[in-house]
């Protein structure tokens, strides 16, 4: 089939190369220099047939052909960044430069769970390849425009989300979230209220260019404690001595009214171009959404972010700094607020929320509101044995929760919390790019400073504290041509001062002290050119957070009270985990990853066998108590190019999770689930038009394993859900367009999942048609 | 550059080094507790008054609440006035203010269990809905049980049933729910 093709590929480059011809001579430059060569996979150096080719400041791509050739002619001297993609890959960015005519190799990772081999620049600061991970791009952070973070994350094999509504998407690496992972936003480690389940990111997904998950605890150059996992979020370069490009996009959805809109802008400046910025914002707001048979009243949400970044670069030393600011507003399922356990279990026994109104805009209580303001300076200097890298951040995190309460109570926040951050990092990267080994020494220091606003009228949930802790890190690589060993250390201290009202309402302060160590060490081996297996031995160390050790209260929409235990100790975590990466056939690429974890002094809410008794009736009580717990699981991808045009992916996760001490299930581990996917990606037209489709099925089975007792009612039946996508990418002059149909849940499946925390109240989102358009830009300066 | 990473290193220094101690944080005073219900009972034709009550001074947790029950002479109407304070102000707060000023929002209801009791309503909102702040209460043949007394906020006082003191359709969420053991005595 693909021979016959080939020769009308030839004809539509042919095409594309007339118009660079063209666009070029617009310019009236002296033109003449051309482009040419072959797109190859990384590890079996296959050529990627029809791989597209896109220059960023022409605007203009070509597509390869069959053997994974392409030819841009007629091209300016100049520096051209080419982004290069193939189905199934995830698209690269290489600024080439270009004086006289030239030939190159581009090489694409066939897929994101590969280990990065390819360049050697990106692999010296690059993360753990010992590590199970996986990443999302720009292309998914366009896809989920209008959505959040939580919602693009699980796309990734092996990752869920803690839900609370439609709208409040907190991720879950492999069975744990909140504490027990850690997100580093543009290298600050983010310091919102994340003990809290209903509490996600802040994070505006639309500022971010790549999200890294790196599943399980091998890491350390990120903190002491990711027992579970940590999600590292990254921006591009800025363009210095480059181009201006900028993108915007719109949103709509046709579930709960939901309109967004972005846009993004980079450019260079100054002398010669040492300078460059880059300036961000976008916008969503929606309304009620719902579910197929009856509206989610009180689930809209307002969201209003920006970001700037600007920075210096002389040779490769640099300062840069980046400011952002994210706001939201966002309603709280009406139905979910309730009294006491009896109001609970009738809700449980109701089929339908107990308040459905009509759909509205308005947002009203209970509702949360929700500032995360951050600045971040960062400077790097190269000596001749590598590169220091300094970073200060300061974060400032405005968390306030509205109840329904009696009188005009209602504009008063419930809780008010605010929180102040600081990060201050020293980093040595030696050697990166020597035949010995390599890696990072890293000094950090952490403070946080949580003050709980009066105003609330309400015994705060969580005390005020000041917690300070310095560490250090050392991680270590050594690469070979065909194995990469390495191993990391991680020492923190940690000093948690907290100030805490006694019921008497007489101020005590209790101060503790934190010895947290963790450590890895691990691999990478390609055994042959189709096989490579990779794993690690690591231990992570977490002290209690101060929820653990001094909640106290109720907590509305679950109708509990949660109880801290100031004399928690800290958990251990020992994992082991491997991964296999075999691609029997060029067209074929299995990924299976399993891992063993062991988390001695588990923290977790155990329900007390008395209830309490309070003006407001009975409430069951849950105390942060510790056990010894057991977690396996696997996850697997199967990625296959059944066709040049159609590609399959298949992914499927389980997790075994095990209370120890007690024998019993862990409860709220997210269920065995299976998805499928289709996607189909034409080649260009003579218009320079290209179309795409895809079939997403997603199996979700009912979670069969949970403790008896715990939860007020048991996990929800599984389910199936089917997601229908069509999308067109057209010229606009030289600038690049792109509109997209999506439709979710398109059989308008009634169903809840284990994992929303309403999901006592309400079913999950009905059918949702979102439409999108994107804008891609690239402005030529004038010298 | 050096000096910049030099001073940038100052900076941080002095900054965490003035941000370690942290002042004393002020009390929250806490606005909308009920620390008291109190369901005054008095004869309409004179006689020996109930007063059924339940008293958590220090809140939810702490020390548990003191729960004081009644007896009711039989065949006998009572006039009722229910009462809700906060005694950790001194003088004790009444709430029960706060809930009449809203009464369009609030609704008391009473469940009965095993006790020969029935109520009705004797006062009104704005709409012409009870609040149940005040009650009549027929006490019938002797008998014991529990009297359940369930303040809701915002309940549905349209729905089927509620403004006849009927809880089952009346939405909304408790704010006050307490029992009381009862007994009626010849």
């Amino acid at each position: 089939m693909s021979n016959v093709k080939a020769p009308s590929i030839i004809v539509r480059v042919l095409y594309f190369v007339a118009m660079v011809v063209m666009a070029s001579s617009l310019y009236g430059q002296e033109c003449t220099l051309s482009m040419r060569g072959q797109v190859l996979d990384a590890h079996d150096k296959v050529p990627l047939e029809y791989s597209s080719i896109y220059i960023l400041e022409t605007g203009n791509g070509v597509a390869a052909d069959s053997a994974g050739m392409f030819y841009i002619g007629n091209l300016c001297p100049g520096t051209y960044t080419l982004r290069y993609s193939h189905i199934g890959c995830d698209p690269r960015t290489r600024k080439v430069r270009l004086s006289q005519d030239l030939e190159i190799t581009l090489v694409l990772e066939h897929h994101a769970e590969l280990l990065e081999t390819i360049h050697v620049a990106s692999r010296a600061f690059g993360q753990s390849v010992s590590q199970s991970k996986a990443s999302i791009g720009v292309e998914e952070v366009a896809r989920f425009s209008g959505q959040t973070l939580g919602e693009a994350l699980e796309s990734v094999s092996g990752v869920s989300a803690l839900q609370t509504g439609p709208t409040v998407y907190k991720p879950i690496i492999r069975g744990l979230h909140s504490n027990r992972i850690i997100l580093f936003n543009n290298g600050l480690r983010q310091t919102g209220q994340e003990w809290g389940s209903d509490h996600a990111p802040e994070i505006d997904l639309q500022a971010l260019d790549k999200v890294v998950v790196m599943k399980g605890a091998g890491t350390m150059e990120y903190g002491v404690d990711a027992i579970g996992g940590v999600i590292v979020t990254e921006k591009d370069r800025l363009p210095y001595g480059g181009e201006s490009s900028g993108k915007a996009h719109m949103v709509g959805m046709t579930n709960g009214g939901l309109v967004g809109a972005g846009m993004e802008y980079a450019f260079p400046f100054g002398v010669n171009k040492h300078f460059a910025g880059e300036l961000q914002a976008s916008f969503r707001k929606a309304g009620d959404f719902r579910s197929p048979a009856y509206s989610l009243t009180n689930t809209g949400l307002e969201e209003l972010n920006a970001s700037a970044a600007f920075g210096f670069e002389h040779g490769l030393d640099g300062v840069q700094v980046y400011l952002s600011t994210f706001n939201t507003e966002l309603g709280v399922l009406r139905s979910a607020h309730i009294g006491n356990l009896t109001d609970f279990e009738q809700a449980i026994e109701s089929d339908r929320p107990l308040v459905t109104d009509d759909f509205s805009y308005e947002i009203n209580s209970p509702r949360q509101k929700v500032h995360h303001h951050l600045g971040k300076v960062e400077g790097k200097k190269w000596f001749s044995w590598g590169m220091i890298k300094v970073l200060y951040g300061v974060q400032y995190n405005q968390r306030e929760e509205f109840d329904i309460r009696r009188g005009d109570r209602d504009q008063i926040p419930a809780m008010s919390l605010g929180l102040f951050s600081q990060q201050a990092e020293v980093s040595f990267h030696h050697h990166p790019e020597g035949e010995g080994p390599h890696g990072t020494v890293g000094l950090v220091l952490n403070h946080r400073d949580n003050t709980n606003n009066p105003e609330t009228g309400i015994r705060p949930l969580i005390p005020d504290y000041a917690f300070l802790a310095p560490g250090l890190f050392v991680t270590e690589r050594l690469e070979k041509e065909r194995y990469t060993v390495e191993a990391g250390l991680r020492y923190d201290y940690q000093r948690l001062q907290v100030l805490r009202f006694n019921l008497a309402n007489q101020l005590e302060r209790p101060l503790f002290h934190f010895n947290q160590f963790s450590g890895t060490f691990g691999g990478a081996y390609e055994v042959s050119s189709k096989l490579s297996v990779s794993g690690n031995v690591s231990t992570a160390h977490r002290a209690p957070g101060v929820h653990e050790l001094f909640s106290e209260g109720l907590h509305h929409g679950a109708a509990t009270i949660e109880e801290g235990d100031p004399d928690l100790s800290p958990e251990r975590s020992f994992e082991l985990q491997a991964s296999l990466s075999w691609k029997p056939v060029s067209a074929l690429d299995i990924v299976v990853e399993y891992y063993w974890k062991r988390i001695n002094d588990f923290i977790y809410l155990q329900p007390l066998p008395e209830p309490r008794l309070t003006i407001r009736g009975a409430f069951p009580v849950f105390q942060y108590s510790q056990t010894n717990a057991r977690m396996t699981g696997i996850d697997a991808s199967i990625r296959w190019q059944i066709t040049p045009y159609i590609e399959s992916v298949t992914q499927v996760s389980f997790i075994r999770a095990k209370d120890l001490d007690a024998r019993v299930p862990l409860i709220f581990i997210p269920p065995d689930q299976l998805m499928q996917k289709f996607r189909y990606v034409s080649v260009p037209t003579k218009r320079g038009l290209r179309f795409d489709g895809s079939v997403t099925l997603q199996w979700v089975r009912q979670q069969d394993r949970f403790p008896e007792g715990v939860d007020l009612a048991p996990p929800p039946d599984g389910y199936f859900l089917a997601e229908l996508g069509a999308g067109l990418q057209f010229p606009v002059g030289l600038q690049e367009g792109r509109a997209s149909i999506l439709v979710s849940n398109a059989f308008n499946a009634r169903y809840r999942s284990y994992l929303n925390r309403l999901r006592y109240f309400a079913d999950e989102v009905g059918r949702n048609i979102q439409f999108r358009i994107q804008y891609l830009f690239t402005q030529k300066h004038k010298n | 550059m050096k000096n910049g990473f030099l001073l940038l290193i100052f900076i941080v220094a002095a900054m965490f080094i003035t941000s370690c101690e942290k002042d004393d944080p002020e009390p929250v005073n806490e606005e909308e507790l009920i620390t008291t219900v109190r369901v005054d009972c008095v004869p309409q034709a004179g006689g020996q008054s109930v007063e059924l009550s339940f008293v958590d001074l220090d809140g939810d947790g702490g020390q548990a609440p003191v729960i004081t029950g009644g007896e009711f002479k039989a065949n006998t109407l009572y006039n009722v006035e229910v009462t809700f304070l906060n005694e950790t102000e001194t003088p004790a707060e009444d709430i029960t203010e706060e809930v009449r000023e809203e009464g369009d929002e609030h609704q008391v209801f009473l469940l009965i269990s095993g006790v020969d009791i029935t109520f009705s309503y004797s006062d009104a909102d704005n709409g012409g809905n009870p609040i149940g702040l005040e009650m009549e209460l027929a006490a019938g043949a002797p008998s014991t049980g529990q009297l359940r007394l369930i303040l809701r906020h915002q309940p549905d006082k349209d729905a089927s049933g509620v403004a006849g003191g009927d809880i089952t359709n009346a939405g909304g969420e408790t704010d006050v729910e307490v029992s009381f053991p009862v007994e009626i005595v010849d």
